[in-house]
C-alpha cells in the first residue's frame, strides 16, 4: 500500500524508487503496483461497481451506424498499444518548481483532471489518499480536541 | 409555531413552546396544539404560508429553536452539566439580556439531554450519508485510551474521499469496552459501529499503532463479518502501522539507546521503560522513597545528557521553592522562562525540555552551581553539545510530527510514509558517518549503554521490515 501510494503521486512515481531504493528490491515494488492494479482491472469487470461514467454526447445517426471508424484512421498509429500503467509509468513525472506549490498540491485534485486519461489507476488514486499516515484522529479525541468536521458540527446545518 | 421544512412532502409545525412538532398538513393541528397544552390563541396569527412564517421570524427577537441550539452547542463545547439551564444565576443573565427569552429556554436537565440525543442521530444521519456518496473505501482508524475515570474507551474516525474528490475525515464513535482489552472485544464494537454506519461492505484500511490486539481484531472482525455471510477483507494487507508511534520508537532510541536485548519482543514495543514511579511510593517509609528515587536518579543519569536533563528539571520543578530558586537566577537579557518537563508517553516533551535547557542554558548553568544536590547531574560542556546534536537530529521527526498531524493537506496521508521514512534513515546515516570516526570507542555518553549507531540505524530498518512484510525480503 505504501508502495502505490508512493506511485501514484505523480511528482514521484517509479522514479522516486530508483532514485532511492536498492536496485534488487525494485523488481518486488513493480510486482506489488501491477498486482494491485490488475485486482483493480478485474473489479472492473464485475458487474457490482461502477467505473467512472465518461458521458459523451448523443451521437447522430450517421455515428451510430458505424459506416466508418473515424477513430481508427485518426489516431490509428499514433496511438501506442500500452496498458494504462506503462502509460502512466513512461509518462515524465510532475515537476512543480517552487516548495510552496509542492506544499500546496493535492493528489486527489490532480488524479481527478486525469482521470479520463488513466481511469483505473485515478479509482485506486482515490481510494489511497485518504488514507492518514497516522492515528493522530483518535487520539485527538483523547487529548480532548474537538473532532468532528465543522460543516458536521454546526448545528445550524441540521 | 414555526414550519420545518425537511422536505417540502413533510412539512411539519414545531412548537415553540415544547419539543412537539405537528402535522402541517392543516393549521388546526397547531392551534388546537397552542391553545389546549399552551393556553395561547394564535389561530389568527398563524402563518398559513411560507412568506408570511418569514415575516413573523423576522418580527421575533429570540428564536426559540436556535436559542435551543446555541445552549446544547455551548453545553457540548465547554462541557458543561446538563442542568446548568436550570440555575437561577444563568436565567438571570438571559432575562436581562431578554425578559421574553427566559420563557424559551429549556426548564430541565432532562429536555438538553434529549436535544442532544436528537442533534446527534441528525448528526449521524448525515454522516451516513456523506459515507455512502464516498469516492474511496471507508477507512478506520482506531485507538483505545483509558480515560481519568478509569474507563478503557475506544475512539473510532472515519477517512475517505468526498464525492467533490477531498480528503475527509470524522470521529464515528467512542464506545466503553467494558472487558478485557482483546482484538475480539474490539472487533466486536468495531462490527456494530460499521453495521450502524452501513459501511460493513465498505471497509477500507485500518491505522492504528503496533499493539498485537490490533492486529487480532482485524482478524476477528473479518471472520465476523464473514460469518454473517459477508465478504469481509484481508486483514494483512489492510492493517498499517501508525507513522507517528514508529518514530516515537525511533526517536526514544535516538534518546536513551535500544532497549536491552531480551526485554524486546516483537508487537510490544508500544510498552514503556521509563515510568515515573511516584504513585508506587505510597505507603513506603522515607527511607525507602529516599532509596527508590536514588535509583531511579542514577537510572537516568545512565542515559547521559538526556538523563541527566531529566533529573534536573525533576528538581526544579518538583517543589516552589526550588522553582523560585531557578528563576530567581539574574541573567541578562533572558527572558524568565521555566523549564519544561517531560514525560514517558511523548517524546515531543523531551524535545520541549531540551529546547528550554538550550534557551535557558545560563540560567541552568548558573542554578547547577548553587544547588550542592544536583551536583552529579551536572551538565559538562559535553553534556550541551550533545543536547544540540540531540536537537538536530530530531528536527526531522519533528517536522514529519507537525506534518503528519496536520489537517486539510495531504501530507498526512499515506502516500508520506515511505519518503518519510528514507528521509529519516538517510539522515541518521550520515550524522552516523560524520559522528563517529571508524571503528573508535562511542565517547559521546548517549550512545551508552548498551546501544551504538549500528543498533540505532537498524532499529527504523526493523521497524521498516514490519511495515512492509512481503516487500522486504531482500532486505
Amino acid at each position: 500500500m505504501y508502495i502505490v501510494a508512493t506511485m501514484l503521486d505523480p511528482r514521484m512515481k517509479y522514479k522516486y524508487f530508483e532514485e532511492h531504493w536498492r536496485k534488487d528490491w525494485l523488481k518486488e515494488v513493480m510486482r506489488k503496483m501491477r498486482t494491485t492494479f490488475n485486482q483493480y482491472r478485474v473489479e472492473e469487470h464485475t458487474p457490482d461497481t461502477t467505473p467512472i461514467s465518461i458521458t459523451a454526447p448523443t451521437k447522430s445517426r450517421l455515428l451510430e451506424n458505424n459506416l466508418f471508424d473515424i477513430h481508427k484512421w485518426r489516431f490509428g498509429n499514433m496511438q501506442q498499444n500500452e496498458d494504462e500503467l506503462t502509460r502512466y509509468l513512461n509518462a515524465p513525472i510532475l515537476v512543480l518548481e517552487s516548495s510552496d506549490a509542492n506544499d500546496a498540491f493535492d493528489p486527489l485534485e490532480w488524479w481527478k483532471g486525469n482521470a479520463m486519461e488513466y481511469p483505473t489507476l485515478a479509482r485506486i488514486a482515490f481510494n489511497v489518499f485518504s488514507i492518514p499516515s497516522m492515528s493522530v484522529e483518535p487520539e485527538r479525541v483523547f487529548s480532548g480536541y474537538s473532532l468532528i468536521i465543522p460543516t458536521y458540527a454546526n448545528l445550524d446545518a441540521i | 409555531m414555526e414550519s420545518e421544512s425537511e422536505s417540502e412532502t413533510k412539512k411539519r409545525w414545531r412548537c415553540n413552546y415544547c419539543p412537539l412538532t405537528l402535522s402541517a398538513a392543516t393549521t388546526s393541528n397547531a392551534s388546537t396544539h397552542l391553545r389546549n397544552a399552551h393556553g395561547r390563541t394564535e389561530a389568527g396569527k398563524l402563518p398559513t404560508n411560507q412568506t408570511t412564517l418569514e415575516e413573523n421570524e423576522s418580527k421575533a427577537t429570540v428564536n426559540s429553536i436556535v436559542l435551543r441550539k446555541l445552549i446544547v452547542e455551548w453545553i457540548i463545547d465547554r462541557r458543561h452539566s446538563f442542568n446548568e439551564v436550570e440555575a437561577e444565576s444563568f436565567r438571570k443573565i438571559i432575562e436581562y439580556i431578554d425578559k421574553a427569552a427566559v420563557s424559551k429556554l429549556p426548564h430541565s436537565h432532562n429536555t438538553i439531554r434529549s436535544d442532544c440525543l436528537k442533534y446527534f442521530n441528525k448528526a449521524k444521519g448525515i454522516i451516513c450519508e456523506h459515507l455512502s456518496t464516498a469516492r474511496s473505501k471507508i477507512h478506520l482508524s482506531f485507538d483505545l485510551s483509558t480515560s481519568s475515570s478509569c474507563k478503557a474507551l475506544l475512539a473510532i474516525t472515519a477517512h475517505w474521499t468526498s464525492n467533490d474528490y477531498k480528503a475527509e475525515a470524522t470521529l464515528l464513535a467512542i464506545r466503553e469496552l467494558e472487558e478485557d482489552h482483546t482484538g475480539e472485544n474490539i472487533a466486536v464494537i468495531i462490527y456494530d459501529m460499521a453495521k450502524e454506519y452501513h459501511i460493513v461492505e465498505k471497509l477500507g484500511y485500518f491505522m492504528m499503532d503496533n499493539a498485537t490486539n490490533n492486529d487480532k481484531a482485524l482478524k476477528s472482525l473479518n471472520s465476523q463479518i464473514q460469518t454473517d455471510g459477508g465478504v469481509g477483507f484481508d486483514p494483512i494487507e489492510t492493517r498499517l502501522r501508525c507513522f507517528g508511534h514508529i518514530m516515537n520508537l525511533a526517536v526514544k532510541d535516538l534518546l536513551y539507546g535500544p532497549k536491552k536485548k531480551g526485554k524486546r519482543r516483537n508487537g510490544d514495543i508500544d510498552e514503556e521503560e521509563f515510568v515515573d514511579n511516584e504513585e508506587e511510593n505510597i505507603g513506603e517509609d522515607e527511607s525507602e522513597i529516599k532509596k527508590r528515587t536514588e535509583t531511579e536518579k542514577k537510572r537516568w543519569r545512565a542515559l547521559g545528557a538526556v538523563g541527566k536533563a531529566h533529573n534536573i528539571v525533576k528538581w526544579i520543578r518538583g517543589k516552589p521553592q526550588h522553582r523560585q530558586g531557578f528563576l530567581n537566577q539574574q541573567v541578562e537579557k533572558l527572558k524568565r522562562k521555566m523549564v519544561q518537563a517531560d514525560n514517558a508517553t511523548c517524546w515531543n516533551s523531551t524535545w520541549n525540555m531540551l529546547d528550554t535547557f538550550l534557551d535557558q542554558r545560563e540560567r541552568i548553568e548558573l542554578y547547577l552551581n548553587s544547588v550542592p544536590e544536583l551536583k552529579d547531574d551536572k551538565l559538562t560542556n559535553s553534556d550541551w553539545e550533545d543536547i544540540e546534536t540531540m536537537m538536530t537530529l530530531l528536527k526531522p521527526f519533528k517536522m514529519l510530527t507537525i506534518l503528519g498531524e496536520e489537517r486539510g493537506t495531504l501530507y498526512g496521508s499515506v502516500s508520506s510514509i515511505l519518503w518519510g521514512f528514507d528521509m529519516l534513515l538517510d539522515l541518521l546515516e550520515t550524522e552516523r558517518k560524520k559522528t563517529r570516526p571508524e571503528d573508535a570507542p562511542f565517547q559521546r555518553p548517549w550512545m551508552h549503554p548498551g546501544g551504538n549507531w549500528i543498533n540505532i540505524i537498524r532499529r527504523p530498518i526493523n521497524v521498516r521490515c514490519i511495515l512492509l512484510p512481503r516487500c522486504w525480503i531482500h532486505a
